[in-house]
């Protein structure tokens, strides 16, 4: 048994060939969150993203990530949530980065699901009040992930040795 | 001054998947790099596998550096995470993220791991690379 605790890049021993996605979810005056990346294993497929707090405000901005973050999921007064074509919905997850210097006001999530992704749109839907964000939705097409996860190999398989 | 992966840019993340070094029971890998205005975080992985010490402690970690570059470490190193039991050989995956400042000329990521037996480079990047996608970064607060 192998625990690896690598972010979402890493799944096992897997080092999925990420697609890069890049995109704004919602920004307001002091937060922002941003849609970051695919990333595709053999029995999951992960979707990050980044939650930003601007720098000037540090002390307001690590509290409030934290008490967005550390309660347990139903006391949470952040939706971050990832809906599925086929009417699945992904919750907010944990955080992968930890609230330490390095990362600082920036913490990443992803939400994971089985494959295979289906046909259609994806959508990312948000609310944090407390950090004046808006409800905002932004929408995904997930055919070119279809495409990218049909050709995509694991760099590291699970059993076996590490290719290239 | 603390270097923090910055927050008020989106970042353009260039996915690169590429294995710089390989050896029988350890390989290093760069999984991609995110350009911002200022500077690249560079995201790394390392795994080995040998025989754990009897006190719990591991081979130490490999020595990554960027041709001359002085990067500073954000995350990672001591870090990173890993266990397994297979007759007393472990397993370990270890993942780092570097800040790079923009590069003004090529460079590659070097690695050695002595304890591995592995020594090797990446292929070099350009520096256009970086400062085409660093024009292509995008703020919400800024223009």
């Amino acid at each position: 048994m192998i625990r690896v605790r690598g972010g979402e890049l890493i799944r096992g021993q897997e080092l999925a060939p990420p697609v890069a996605l890049n995109r704004l979810v919602a920004a307001g005056e002091r937060a922002a969150i941003f849609v970051l990346g695919a990333h595709f294993f053999t029995r999951q497929v992960a979707i990050s993203a980044a939650v930003c707090w601007r720098d000037e405000d540090m002390a307001r901005g690590s509290g409030l990530l934290k008490s967005a973050f550390l309660p347990p999921k139903t006391d949470r007064p952040i939706r971050l949530e990832l809906k599925l074509p086929d009417a699945r919905v992904i919750e907010m997850p944990d955080p992968i980065s930890e609230f330490r210097p390095g990362h600082g006001l920036r913490v990443h999530v992803a939400w994971s699901f089985e494959p295979p992704i289906p046909s259609g749109t994806l959508r990312i839907e948000c609310e944090w009040r407390d950090a004046r964000l808006q409800p905002a939705v932004l929408e995904i097409d997930g055919d070119p992930l279809i495409a990218a996860m049909s050709v995509a190999r694991p760099a590291w398989p699970a059993a076996g040795a590490p290719d290239q | 001054m603390v270097r923090r992966e910055p927050v008020d840019e989106i970042g353009l993340t260039l996915p690169i998947r590429e294995t710089i070094a390989k050896a029988q029971d350890a390989s290093v890998a760069v999984l991609e790099m995110i350009v911002y205005r200022s500077g690249a975080v560079v995201y790394l992985a390392a795994r080995a596998t040998g025989p754990g010490e009897p006190d719990g402690g591991r081979w130490p970690l490999p020595d990554i550096t960027f041709d001359g570059i002085e990067a500073t470490l954000l995350l990672g190193g001591r870090g990173g995470h890993g266990s397994g039991d297979h007759g007393g050989v472990l397993t370990f995956v270890d993942t780092f993220r570097y800040w790079l400042p923009l590069p003004s000329r090529r460079f590659r990521i070097e690695v050695e791991w002595p304890q591995f037996g592995l020594s090797g480079a990446s292929r070099y990047f350009e520096p256009a690379q970086f400062q085409r996608a660093a024009s292509e970064v995008l703020s919400p607060w800024q223009p």
